[in-house]
């Protein structure tokens, strides 16, 4: 088994970018792949990665007992190991497998011989950098000991006749596809008909489903989403009668209970109010179209057995429309993973059941449940 | 004197002083179940007149509830209870005592169950709108006193009766208050439908009137 140790310590923080480079870190990493290794340095500090090397680089490990180490050689360091090069743009570090010519782009740069002889690297601007062949693509990159006036190397010219195109960095590691799964709970707000006698009663059941969620994503804070949901819009009429003797063999009523399922197909749109570190608060919109797909009715007797009835579910709806309003506060647990909560309210266009329900009717409706964001493949920086 | 008449001088003696033995009995009133104070009174015979009372509660064992070292007291209990009474005739310096069995008066809530459903199909069941104890049992339902009054959806009187029960120190019983679903207790079957009822109850420390909906169906 692989035991993997990252431990590091920060000794100067700066704002410059340049500071950051001259950052003096501890590393003691044994056998780490090198993109969980930056990964690692990537949270920890501010610097951003983009690594579009294939998966045999992506996978080396790197082996680093250091302490007192810059960061930049840290970077030369596991470019080494990695038999990656990279190039410094603002405070991206963007990696590359060592392939073709114009990949080669890494500066040229004094040897790591011991910690104490860390120099760092001020980076240059990306729009100081020249974008075509036969020009300096690296400008004067001074290097500057840190203890010892700044001293000016000179790096590496390209000279071809291609156009050369500074790689971006990736920012998103992950596709705009969400898919999630949920459980929701209903609270629906009926308007029942009145019974035969003032004594009788209608009564929503508790009612729940299951729905999965497909959601894309259109723009940063903006997103569409389809769900196919499980749902029961059940109810039971009390009958409520009370005798002296329940063994009359006329039938007496106790309960009928109603069951209808169906389908139901909300399309939301999504968009994000604000986010407080991981958490992320977002309002929803939109249609739900639901299919009755199953109905039962059952009616239970004081003195005989249940007998199912069909008093309630011939004039059970087979299709309803409503619209709906809810929030959602998402937590996100990692890149890929994201727990929601959703409370939102469903206004229904007509009575569910027309023979027990006078009017449309609305339902609160609480979702909870887990995304998972699809990772998005990631080719390497076209030239 | 001669000694026989000291002898029949003794045995006169004698029977003066056990004539003057005393004896104690309780009188009741109030018992009717209407009322709502049970007045016990202690009756004694033979003594001198010069008497002290001690009355008191024996089953269930609870303390005297009201004045003592009386002739007579005025008791108005909840549960039914076994008074006792002690005579002491002091200028005898003789005892006497009696027990008697006091029923409580009505008091407290109402303990009725009364049906919303009858079915005068002639079947033996159901047939007639009973109301009885909570359990549906023809015991006491806590009250001395009804007025009962059935009404048809049309808010036409059907049945009406009421009753005050003097007799019996119970009150009323379940089954007292009943409709036989016909019209003014003596006409034909009632229609199938919905019905109001409104019962007045009264007992010593509560009245009510309990309006609710009657189903007749059969």
């Amino acid at each position: 088994m692989r035991t993997v140790l990252l431990s590091l310590s920060l000794l100067l923080t700066t704002s410059s970018t340049a500071q950051v480079f001259s950052t003096k870190v501890d590393v003691n990493v044994k056998a780490m792949p090198v993109y969980q290794l930056l990964d690692s340095l990537q949270t920890t500090h501010r610097l951003h990665f983009s690594y579009g090397f294939d998966n045999n680089s992506g996978n080396a490990l790197i082996t680093l007992q250091a302490k007192d180490i810059t960061f930049y050689h840290l970077i030369v360091e596991i470019s080494k190991q990695a038999h990656l090069t990279f190039t410094i743009i603002g405070t991206v570090v963007v990696f590359k497998g060592k392939k073709t010519p114009l990949q080669n782009i890494t500066p040229a740069l004094p040897s790591i011989s011991s910690p104490a002889d860390s120099n760092f690297l001020i980076p240059v601007p990306i729009d100081s950098i020249s974008k075509t062949a036969d020009e300096v693509i690296m400008k004067i990159i001074p290097i500057v000991r840190k203890d010892s006036t700044p001293k000016v190397y000179y790096p590496t010219q390209l000279t071809t006749s291609k156009r050369w195109h500074p790689p971006r960095a990736q920012k998103k590691s992950y596709s705009r596809m969400r898919i999630g799964i949920g459980t929701l709970v209903e609270k629906p707000h009926y308007q029942f008909n009145d019974g035969s006698f003032p004594f009788q009663y209608y009564r929503y059941n508790a009612s729940g489903g299951l729905s999965v969620i497909l959601s894309y994503r259109l723009f940063p804070k903006l997103c569409v989403s389809a769900a196919v949901t499980t749902a029961s819009r059940d109810f039971t009429f009390h009958h409520n009668f009370k005798v002296i003797d329940p063994n009359d063999p006329f039938p007496i009523p106790s309960a009928t209970k109603v069951n209808q399922h169906y389908l139901e197909i909300p399309l939301l749109i999504t968009a994000e109010l604000f986010h407080v570190n991981n958490l992320y608060i977002q309002a929803n919109a939109g249609f739900y179209l639901s299919q009755l797909t199953s109905k039962q009715e059952t009616t239970s007797y004081l003195n005989k057995e249940d007998v199912s009835t069909s008093l309630y579910i011939n004039n059970t709806r087979q299709r309803i429309n409503a619209v709906g309003l809810g929030i959602a506060a998402n937590y996100k647990l990692s890149d890929t993973f994201t727990l929601f909560l959703s409370p939102s309210v469903v206004f229904y266009h007509s009575s569910i059941n027309a023979t027990a329900m006078k009017t449309a009717a609305e339902s609160f409706r609480l979702t909870a449940g887990i995304q998972y964001t699809f990772l998005k493949h990631i080719k390497p920086s076209a030239p | 004197m001669k000694p026989s008449h000291l002898l029949v001088l003794f045995t006169l003696l004698l029977f003066a002083t056990e004539a003057r033995a005393i004896s104690v009995s309780i009188s009741q009133t109030g018992t009717a179940g209407n009322s709502c104070t049970r007045t016990l009174t202690a009756a004694i015979g033979s003594g001198s007149g010069n008497y002290t009372y001690t009355w008191s509660i024996i089953s269930p064992a609870q303390s005297w509830p009201t004045t003592n070292n009386v002739s007579s007291v005025n008791l108005a209990l909840s549960q039914t209870v076994d008074v006792n009474v002690t005579v002491h005739d002091i200028t005898l310096n003789q005892y006497a005592s009696a027990t008697v069995t006091v029923n409580r008066i009505l008091t407290g809530s109402f303990n009725t169950f009364i049906p919303n459903l009858i079915t005068p199909n002639g079947d033996g069941y159901n047939d007639n709108w009973i109301v009885t104890a909570s359990d549906k049992t023809l015991s006491p339902i806590n009250a001395f006193t009804y007025t009962l009054t059935i009404k048809n959806a049309s808010n036409v009187q059907v049945f009406a009766a009421s009753n005050t029960i003097t007799a019996s120190c119970l009150g009323i019983i379940g089954g007292d208050i009943n409709w036989n679903a016909r019209l003014n207790g003596t006409g034909s079957i009632v229609a199938t439908g919905s019905y109001t009822y409104a019962l007045y109850l009264q007992n010593c420390s509560n009245t009510t009137t309990s309006t609710g909906t009657l189903a007749v169906m059969y």
